[in-house]
């Protein structure tokens, strides 16, 4: 592929300052995403997802330390365009569905009429028009009566109505980048198989990339091109849906393959990725997984290379291992 | 007999909106004995959080009795309850663990908190070891606990809900979406720990969760929800295996990778909760089944040897007495 990336992040680092320490958050995290593109970005739990899209949507708080080797998004340089640049290109050309839907809504104004503002900044529509527009966008979220619904407040909905809205939210400013952290976590499979679609659709439809966040892998693998596997603040593996599930390479990708709780029928049959995150406030070796690896040996302690398979598929490891061969 | 741990008598919360009154829940009944894990499931919007807030007495209800081991507890008013005796023998986990968590309180405090306002005297080496095996048994890192909530990622702060919640060994443990936030490695962690503290403790558990691989796992009985009422209550067996509402068939066929069920499709809006008709079943319209009997009466929830269910046509039932 030869298409100039939407999104091309080179080596960036985030470090937070806390009372006790720096929080070495990411280090020498790398991607590129191509128009229409839909990227997985999987991982335990405080392994650096949400962390990495507020820092591609500059929207890390003044104790983060960023630096990137590079950091372009639809040809803006994000190190160095000013605050309003940012914040125009965050309203009209990228978009994130914050993880916590409700605290991103504005709390005091109604939901259509949250919807209205945007679909009307975005496109010099009438009032009227974009009314119906909002009607349609909360119809199109499976909000249950959206005429009447048009009116209520954040306060007034369900969990996963609240993350419904941020989704007919994000769609009304047409982004070409959507960053969707976790937009399906409280919907039943049915709820979010629609908005999933949806995602999809819009997608092929106008080119929109797409970066997921998630923890279900079974549904990121149906909707993702390409995933980017997380581990303590390292992108350890990347490649494509195929390369990922059927050829993972890394050892920690396995592990977390394997510990998917569907068709145990007993708690105890269950088992977790042993070892745990390890603290990053602490002086980290180059693998941050070194700890917890089934297969590390003393070479493990050396920089970590990053190995091409191929045209597609890195690992960061220095004993890649093939899980089914 | 004696009296079920926790027991809803025809619970309602209307709220008053400006396009109509809005049946949140709609006449619940539920009882969880003693030791027991009841499972709560349904689509999104359906009112499994309006229901937790009414029990936990965050809200009060519109009409309806709550009772624990007998005792009303359903007309103490909210506000007052968060001081009552009562209020450490049920604890909360909620959906939303940024709603639970005060952003001024670092992670520590947060934990602590039930434990100093409920817990009776406690020294600061108790309330210390406490909160230090509230976060072990969690898997949440200790050096977590200095920090702010805004400082957590979101999986962390679902972590630091489900803490505070337990380490009061409550009787009775509510628990809505616990794992939603959570990867399957600490998922796995989480749900054993319940496994654990039922088996040592007896605690009993309502266990929401769109996860029905999750519930089936963890749960003794299941109430399935749909737009506010309760439309089918059974074993948890009885449920995956013989469904006789045809929303619950239809809840189970889209599990993905469901054994050799077809796939039932849901066509049709569904019915607004905002001033339902009483005389229509709230899945009429939806329902592959539907008929005119059902929007002329509302199906009642009736039980049949342990197995509750609200429509005219049940599923599964021939060897029921009709
Ligand atoms: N403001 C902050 N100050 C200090 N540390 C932070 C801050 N924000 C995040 N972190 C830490 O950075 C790490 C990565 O957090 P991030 O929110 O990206 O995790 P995540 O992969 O999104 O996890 P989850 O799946 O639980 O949401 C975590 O260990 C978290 O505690
Ligand atoms: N304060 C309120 N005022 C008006 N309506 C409300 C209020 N709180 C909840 N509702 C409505 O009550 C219904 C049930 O909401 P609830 O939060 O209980 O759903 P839920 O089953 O928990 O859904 P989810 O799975 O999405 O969390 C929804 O239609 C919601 O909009
Ligand atoms: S009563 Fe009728 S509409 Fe309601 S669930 Fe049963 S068959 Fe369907
Ligand atoms: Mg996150
Ligand atoms: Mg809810």
């Amino acid at each position: 592929m030869t298409q100039v990336p939407i999104l091309d992040i080179r080596n960036l680092k985030v470090d937070f300052a806390t009372r006790d320490g720096m929080v070495h958050a990411l280090e020498s995290v790398s991607f590129q995403l191509v128009r229409g593109e839909t990227m997985g970005l999987v991982g335990e739990s405080g392994s650096g997802k949400s962390v990495s899209a507020y820092a591609v949507m500059r929207l890390l708080g003044s104790s983060a330390h960023v630096t990137a080797d590079r950091m372009v998004c639809g040809g803006v340089d994000l190190r160095s365009a000013s605050d309003a640049e940012v914040a125009s290109l965050r309203g009209k050309r990228m978009t994130m569905i914050f993880q916590n839907a409700r605290a991103a809504l504005n709390p005091i104004r109604s939901i259509g009429d949250q919807i209205v503002d945007v679909l009307r900044a975005h496109r010099a529509m009438p009032k009227r028009e974009a009314h119906e527009a909002a009607i349609m966008a909360l119809a199109e979220v499976r909000i249950p009566d959206p005429k009447r619904r048009y009116h209520a407040y954040p306060f007034e909905l369900s969990g996963g109505m609240c993350q419904r809205v941020m989704i007919a939210l994000a769609f009304a400013s047409e982004p070409e980048l959507l960053i969707a952290d976790e937009p399906t976590t409280g919907l039943d499979v049915t709820t979010q198989a629609v908005i999933m679609d949806l995602i999809r659709e819009k997608s092929s439809q106008r080119q929109m990339s797409t970066i997921l966040i998630t923890h279900d892998l079974t549904l990121a693998a149906e909707y993702c091109d390409r995933f980017a596997v997380m581990h303590a603040g390292h992108i350890v593996e990347q490649g494509t849906t195929t390369d990922i599930f059927q050829r993972a390479t890394h050892p920690y990708t396995g592990l977390l393959m394997q510990a998917t709780p569907h068709g145990a029928t007993t708690l105890s049959e269950l088992a977790a990725i042993p070892g745990s995150l390890p603290d990053l406030r602490r002086e980290l070796p180059p693998c941050r997984f070194v700890h917890r690896c089934p297969q590390s040996t003393p070479a493990c302690a050396a920089p970590l290379p990053r190995v091409k398979l191929d045209a597609s598929h890195e690992v960061a490891c220095h004993m890649p291992w093939r899980e089914s061969e | 007999m004696t009296a079920p741990l926790l027991e809803l008598e025809n619970v309602a919360k209307i709220y008053p909106t400006g396009s109509g009154q809005l049946h949140a829940v709609d006449g619940v009944s539920l009882t969880i004995s003693r030791g027991e894990s009841l499972g709560l499931v349904g689509e999104s919007g359906c009112g499994k959080s309006t229901l937790v807030r009414v029990l936990s007495r965050l809200i009060d209800p519109t009409t309806g009795a709550i009772r624990i081991d007998g005792q009303s507890i359903g007309d103490i008013p909210a506000r007052r309850f968060g001081t009552h005796a009562e209020r450490k023998r049920i604890q909360v986990v909620f959906q939303d663990p940024t709603d639970s968590l005060n952003p001024q309180f670092r992670i520590f405090d947060s934990i602590a908190d039930p434990l100093r306002r409920l817990g009776g005297r406690k020294t600061r080496t108790e309330v210390t070891e406490a909160v230090h095996e509230a976060a072990r048994i969690t898997r949440l890192p200790p050096e977590l606990l200095s920090r702010y909530p805004h400082q957590l990622s979101g999986g962390q702060k679902a972590r630091v809900g489900i803490a505070r919640a337990i380490i009061l060994r409550p009787e009775l443990l509510i628990l809505d979406e616990p794992t939603s936030a959570l990867d399957v490695s600490v998922q796995v962690v989480i749900l054993q720990l319940l496994g654990e503290l039922r088996e040592t403790l007896g605690m009993s558990y309502l266990f929401v969760s769109h996860d029905l691989n999750v519930v089936k796992l963890v749960c003794d009985r299941v109430a399935v929800m749909y737009l506010g009422k309760i439309i089918e209550c059974a074993p948890v067996k009885d449920i995956f295996e013989r469904p006789a509402h045809p929303y619950t068939k239809a809840l189970l066929s889209a599990i993905p990778g469901a054994a050799e069920m077809e796939r039932v499709r849901l066509d049709g809006e569904p019915r607004s909760p905002i001033d339902p008709d009483p005389n229509v079943c709230r899945f009429y319209g939806r329902c592959p089944m539907g008929q005119e009997l059902c929007a002329q009466t509302a199906p009642p929830l009736i039980e049949h040897g342990g197995h509750a269910a609200a429509c005219h046509f049940r599923l599964n039932q021939k060897d029921l007495p009709a």
